[in-house]
């Protein structure tokens, strides 16, 4: 159950709507669509959409307005999970079973580049150059990302930078072009295109070091340390290797896969770096939230009718974010 | 202490950039508060719609070093420790040739040459650390920096201190070669001076405008090794200037590997190192050329009779030099993962060619007379 669930009349229920990112099955690959419909394209908390539509009524627009760029994003994302998961192997997301567990993993590389084909095609059948233009600069921020982080893939020796650098790319390049497109759609000045991508970009880094402290995390429904099962470092453990450097041989013969899976630390030290973790996280939203009342000040100023209730709105996302336990 | 300009929560304060309190807070790495001074570091830099910078600031507790050891781990990590080869090597390279010429050395003078430039050298890497801190070039999440703030080791303020104190001492250490050959020394030490204060100046700014690397190769290899050989010897010992040739590429090589992992953030604030000019590929085709190039030189000055046959030890030091460069070819990019710890290997390099160099040329002292 998606923490954004929360109340249908609070939240952009609409983004909800499996419907919207569903590929419509025509004419060439109906099988291959059914398949996605029912595997990547399903469940998620459409954190991406929603955003997308909050900052839509920030500048005015109507969610019908922004939907066919929202449903690009949403394939673009899981167009990357699929691809992720034939990386890692993976079974099941979201407690559905993946695309390649269902098919092998050549065609489900190729099912993730049908889907972002999918998405590039209908955002620039809107005919608008600068968000088109932006997608492109986030997808190749994307595919940056996952190279990077795939060559960390075993290392134990990565850095606070390196981490940073993949949570910018990897999730604040498409939260960014989220909140970005509304502007674009109205060719908002510089300023305010700044603002909107600073917000963006110190959201997805908080998103990114939530997502690692809940990976220590026995209730979120996901494997505990799965990160350090799949081989990479995540900010939790970067930050206990750094603080306990003897439990640095362990960690790489883990990462390595050449021993068990034991953690080389205890209970409390693994949860008081998730709190430090997520404490960072919440000064990331901090800003955030000064950013965000800035880019009110600014559009105000430009006589865009930024919209009470959506500031409101994402305001709340902020905090859902900062109190995140799945 | 009054506070302006500033919002606090519970973990981060806010200070506008140029604000008394901001540069107060850098500099000295505490805020005073109703509480009483607390100890932060900059964390952050927010440009706001109003066109102030602000920055934020964040608690940093003191981490006590467990025992000595640490605290001493602390140091060398806070002065470089590994980027002293630099200065050290070619001192002792040139003091090996001359003794291997039959040349006596003033060695109290050496000894206090060696103390000074190496005492010099941390001061300059301490206050480039500063430098770049205050600036907010090395904020938490960049490539650069030792993060010794960031750590909770030691406050800006404290660093500072052991700068002057090093940087008192380095000019007091150099005053025995002073005393015996003032107008050299005076010349060596003046274009040292000038070289290690215009490297990082602020509108100068060697190292800003794609002359770092060679700033380093005179200063970390012929002037080095003129200025100790007329310090310890009164004059130039044979194959003064092929050393000071070989170990300055290898320490230019050094800061081009540093330059090179450092790109992507230098570009991004303006800074024009070679590298980041240059561009990524072909900074490490040049950075197969600074080691191609000392092992050529090297292999000259033998060839010449500069240095002796056994000086050509020194080149087992480009194995390493090669496994490193064909790492660097074969990362993605300067932010690539693989490249940590690439700035280390190029130190361990000129460490090791170095001292291999050294021992190679002492040895031919011994073997005086035979093939050597």
């Amino acid at each position: 159950m998606s923490v954004f669930k929360t109340s249908s009349e609070t939240w952009g229920s609409p983004w909800l709507d499996p419907a919207i990112y569903e590929l419509e099955e025509t004419g060439s690959l109906p099988g291959l669509e059914n398949l996605m419909n029912r595997s990547v394209l399903r469940g998620g908390k459409r954190l991406r959409p929603i955003l997308m539509g909050e900052f839509a009524g920030l500048f005015g627009l109507s969610a019908d307005r922004v939907k066919p760029f929202a449903r690009a994003a949403e394939q673009v994302h899981s167009a990357t999970l699929a691809h992720d998961d034939v990386i890692d192997a993976s079974e099941t997301r979201r407690g559905i079973r993946t695309l390649n567990a269902r098919i092998e993993n050549r065609r489900a590389v190729l099912g993730g580049d049908y889907l972002l084909a999918e998405g590039i095609f209908h955002v620039a059948r809107q005919g608008h150059f600068k968000v088109v233009e932006a997608l492109s600069e986030t997808l190749r921020e994307l595919v940056t990302g996952e190279l990077l982080q795939n060559e960390a893939r075993g290392m134990d020796e990565v850095t606070e930078a390196h981490l940073l650098r993949i949570a910018d790319l990897k999730t604040g390049s498409l939260f960014r072009w989220c909140c970005s497109v509304p502007a674009l759609l109205l060719d908002s000045s510089p300023e305010v295109l700044r603002l909107v991508r600073d917000f963006a970009t110190r959201l997805g880094v908080a998103f990114q070091w939530i997502d690692d402290a809940l990976d220590y995390s026995k209730e979120s429904g996901k494997p505990y340390g799965q990160d350090l099962r799949e081989g990479l470092v995540n900010e939790v453990t970067r930050r206990l290797i750094e603080k306990f450097p003897e439990s640095r041989d362990s960690v790489k013969s883990i990462l390595q896969n050449e021993s068990e899976f034991s953690l080389p630390w205890s209970e409390t030290q693994i949860a008081t770096e998730v709190e430090n973790v997520r404490q960072s996280a919440r000064s990331q939203l901090e800003t955030a939230r000064r950013i965000l009342a800035d880019l009110r000040v600014v559009l105000r100023r430009e006589e865009h009718p930024a919209s009470d209730e959506s500031m409101a709105r994402v305001e709340k996302i902020l905090e859902k974010l900062e109190r995140r336990e799945k | 202490m009054k506070m302006a300009n500033q919002s606090l929560t519970n973990e981060s304060i806010y200070l506008v950039r140029n604000s008394v309190e901001a540069r107060s807070a850098l500099e000295t790495g505490f805020i005073g508060t109703m509480n009483g001074k607390v100890p932060v570091r900059a964390a952050d830099l927010i440009r706001r719609a109003s066109g102030e910078e602000e920055i934020l600031f964040r608690h940093r507790p003191y981490v006590e070093a467990k025992h000595f050891g640490e605290s001493l781990g602390r140091f060398l990590i806070a002065i470089r420790a590994f980027s002293l080869t630099a200065t050290l090597m070619p001192c002792l390279a040139v003091l090996a040739s001359g003794i291997l010429a039959g040349f006596l050395p003033r060695t109290a003078v050496a000894i206090s040459a060696i103390i000074g430039a190496l005492l010099l050298q941390i001061a300059v890497n301490l206050l480039n650390d500063i430098s770049d801190y205050v600036k907010l070039i090395d904020l938490p999440g960049s490539p650069g920096g030792s993060g010794v703030f960031e750590k909770g080791w030691y406050s800006p303020g404290e660093i500072r201190r052991i700068a002057q104190f090093a940087l008192a001492l380095g000019f007091l250490a150099g005053v025995p070669a002073l005393v015996a050959y003032p107008l050299q020394i005076l010349g060596i030490g003046a274009l040292g001076t000038l070289g290690a204060v215009l490297y990082s100046h602020d509108r100068i700014g060697l190292k800003y405008h794609a002359l770092g690397d060679l700033a380093v190769f005179i200063l970390c290899g012929p002037a080095l090794t003129v200025g100790f050989s007329v310090a310890t010897y009164g004059e130039l010992v044979p194959g003064v200037l092929p050393i000071g040739a070989v170990l300055g590429l290898l320490a230019c090589a050094l800061l081009h590997v540093n330059n090179l992992h450092d790109m992507d953030l230098d570009r991004s604030r303006g800074a024009s190192t070679l590298a980041s000019r240059i561009g990524y590929i072909p900074s490490a085709r040049l950075l197969a050329v600074m080691y191609g190039g000392a092992t050529l030189i090297l292999g000259l000055s033998v060839y010449s009779g500069a240095l002796p046959v056994s000086a050509l030890l020194a080149v087992f030091a480009m194995i390493p030099a090669l496994k490193l460069t064909r790492r660097i070819f074969a990362a993605l990019g300067p932010t690539s993962p693989s490249l940590e710890g690439a700035r280390m290997v190029a130190a361990q390099i000129h460490l090791v060619a170095g001292v291999l160099l050294t021992l190679g040329i002492l040895s031919a002292r011994f073997f005086k007379g035979t093939v050597f």
